[in-house]
């Protein structure tokens, strides 16, 4: 009787995969969207699906042929994708570029040294040494600027994940799960945003946690301490994962080696943390902070920038009932890896909402896309007949419906900034004074400093700012000539306003019409001077 | 001058991201252990990862300047070491493997 029952749920499970797949795909389509939560979809496939999974007899997967062709078909299109919003476009996607360029090039300026006492404060918070000091030894050696690294480094490195993804999900799962994992990775909207934002620090810091998850599982203890060290210096998200995971599988594996690896990754990170040890240390208590705020009044504080869980399920709809699955899989066969407290971990920081939560989706989406392989590895594709073929259906399904968003989005994506706009960037480097300072508004404000090699005065942002919130807001708002010349003649030298005619971006231009302002620029973009006392 | 500058950039890319990690993957996997493709992934985020470290160490430690000729140095270095460490694990495999047949020998005589 039991029997009878558990297949007629496998069915069921098997019908509703279609029924999920093919509304979630005209959903994508925007064809027809029925007024239904959708993510009911999640919790009653994990459900009809704990019967067959309980019933999975372990199995020895056979080796797959076309491995390494299927990999490397994944990573050339990663590796498209990425590279799509840059044909026929100089400049780089996202609010970061001007950072990284800033950064990369004070570093590549003040070699032979390595410029840690000089930096502003804002670059040892928002800045580990790693990425830095890597742009320094391949400029010196393979002749990279900062420009390059951003547009073409990234990328590659974004597509080159789906490598250490495969190796990860291939050694604990088998290679088709492997294969499926690197192929949600690929099409991921989420990942592909990433990109468009240009976390550079992410997609590294990415690297070496699956690198050192798959240290951590294959119990080579050095690989792990120099990926962990890796984590501590390129990305500290990743490092706090990564720390959280460790301690639920110490407990449960009470390895030695784990112990001398942290003691080595303390070692090795020291010399890159002691100069910053009171930001760091700053930063580690403001997270903890934030997090008891955010248990205790529940208002989301501090969540980074990036697009919020509502958007994330949205978008990964297709893939997220087999990432439950996955994991619910694990739970039932007592398989409790670094991959599921990974899962774990990350789920609570995001959906308690304790801090970063905004950008630890992108980490949660990495465990997602594993747990989501293995779901529909063991629930669709490891059997034979009507469910390999229902699952191959599935499969199809589910990569149009999860890549159609991503390859709408590389097609449409476009810089914040327009060439010309740019130009009028470049123009303030090749003309003003190399005294002068830029005012620029927030949106206009890393362009500016990435690309005007100037002194930017900016709301909230960098060194140079004196001013508080309120102070900003007045100037804004005023329309009076002096009151704009006493908020500027306070800086030692002469200041040039920078603002570019794009939608949403304010500066009030009333108040530089007159003498006191004169308009130098006006393509794209305008640039009024302000010649100082002098 | 392009071409020379295209074949800096893209040995030059190899020499930092890539031969040190893959000199190191020997250390924690023999040749036989794991497959090309685990091989690639390792030998890029190993690079990654010791560059940084091994420069940013140097530097602190004995205020080393990071021009082109320490910076050769130090990526050599990563890959000598990588490669001493292997021969010195092959030969010692190989003296034990020789003291097992010499043993094995004794005894059948």
């Amino acid at each position: 009787m039991m029997e009878k029952v558990a297949r007629i749920i496998e069915l069921s499970y098997l019908e509703l995969v279609v029924i999920f797949l093919i509304l979630t795909l005209l959903k994508a389509l925007n064809t027809i969207v029925l007024p239904i939560n959708y993510l009911l979809f999640p919790v009653i496939l994990a459900l009809l699906a704990i019967p067959l999974l309980l019933r999975l007899k372990p199995y020895e997967e056979k080796r797959l042929p076309f491995v390494p062709i299927i990999l490397m078909v994944t990573f050339m299109f990663a590796f498209g994708v990425r590279m799509l919003p840059l044909a026929g476009n100089t400049i780089p996607l996202g609010y970061d570029p001007g950072f990284y360029k800033y950064a990369m090039e004070l570093y590549i300026n003040t070699l032979p040294q390595i410029p840690e006492a000089g930096l502003a404060d804002w670059i040892k918070e928002m800045y580990p040494q790693g990425l830095f000091v890597l742009s320094d030894a391949l400029h010196i050696l393979a002749g990279t600027d900062a420009m390059m690294l951003i547009k073409y480094f990234f990328p590659f490195i974004g597509a080159l994940l789906v490598f250490p993804l495969f190796v990860v999900a291939s050694s604990l799962f088998g290679q088709r799960a492997g294969i499926i994992a690197c192929v949600l990775y690929a099409i991921s909207y989420t990942q592909f945003n990433v990109f468009t934002m240009l976390y550079f620090k992410n997609v590294l810091g990415l690297l070496f946690l699956l690198l050192g998850i798959h240290a951590l599982e294959k119990k080579k203890d050095l690989l792990m301490t120099v990926m962990f060290a890796a984590m501590g210096i390129f990305h500290r998200p990743e490092f706090l994962l990564f720390a959280l995971i460790l301690i639920p599988y110490f407990i449960l594996h009470r390895r030695k080696g784990m112990v001398l690896s942290v003691v080595g990754t303390a070692i090795l990170i020291l010399p890159f943390w002691i100069p910053r040890w009171e930001i760091n240390m700053a930063m580690l208590s403001g997270v903890l902070n934030t997090a008891v705020t955010n248990i205790q009044t529940g208002e989301g504080l501090g969540g980074g920038t990036f697009f919020s869980l509502d958007i994330y399920t949205k978008v990964s709809l297709a893939y997220l009932p087999f990432a439950i699955i996955g994991a619910t899989y694990l739970v039932i066969k007592r398989n409790l890896n670094s991959i599921l407290f990974y899962f774990v971990i990350s789920s609570i920081i995001v959906l308690c909402q304790l801090f970063f939560f905004k950008r630890f989706i992108i980490l949660l989406d990495i465990s997602i896309v594993i747990l989501a392989a293995v779901g529909i590895n063991y629930t669709l594709l490891h059997r034979s007949g009507i469910w390999k073929i229902t699952g191959i259906v599935a499969g199809i399904l589910l990569l149009v419906s999860t890549a159609l968003p991503t390859i709408t989005l590389a097609k449409d994506v476009r810089p914040l900034i327009r060439e010309d706009q740019l130009e009028a960037v470049v123009w303030i480097r090749e003309n003003a004074e190399d005294n002068a300072y830029v005012l620029a508004t927030s949106n206009d404000a890393p362009w500016v400093l990435g690309w005007s090699g100037r002194r930017t005065i900016a709301p909230g942002l960098f060194e140079w700012n004196i001013y508080n919130k309120d102070e900003w807001i007045n100037f804004f708002k005023t329309k009076d000539p002096e009151v704009a010349k006493e908020f500027l003649e306070v800086y030692d030298g002469p200041v040039y306003i920078y603002y570019s005619k794009t939608f949403g971006n304010y500066l009030g231009l009333e108040k530089f019409q007159g003498d006191i302002f004169r308009k130098v620029y006006d393509n794209g973009a305008v640039v009024y001077k302000y010649d100082g006392d002098g | 001058m392009a071409i020379l500058d295209g074949m800096r950039l893209f040995f030059g890319g190899l020499f930092v991201i890539f031969v040190p990690g893959f000199a190191w993957s020997y250390i924690f996997f023999a040749r036989k252990n794991i497959d090309w493709i685990e091989r690639i992934a390792l030998s890029f985020g190993l690079s990654i990862a010791l560059i940084p470290l091994s420069v940013f160490w140097l530097n602190w430690l004995f205020n080393m300047k990071i021009n082109l000729l320490n910076t050769s140095l130090t990526v050599c270095g990563l890959i000598i070491i990588a490669i001493v460490y292997i021969l010195a694990k092959r030969s010692s495999r190989t003296k034990y493997a020789a003291n097992r047949l010499k043993s094995i020998f004794r005894r059948s005589r």
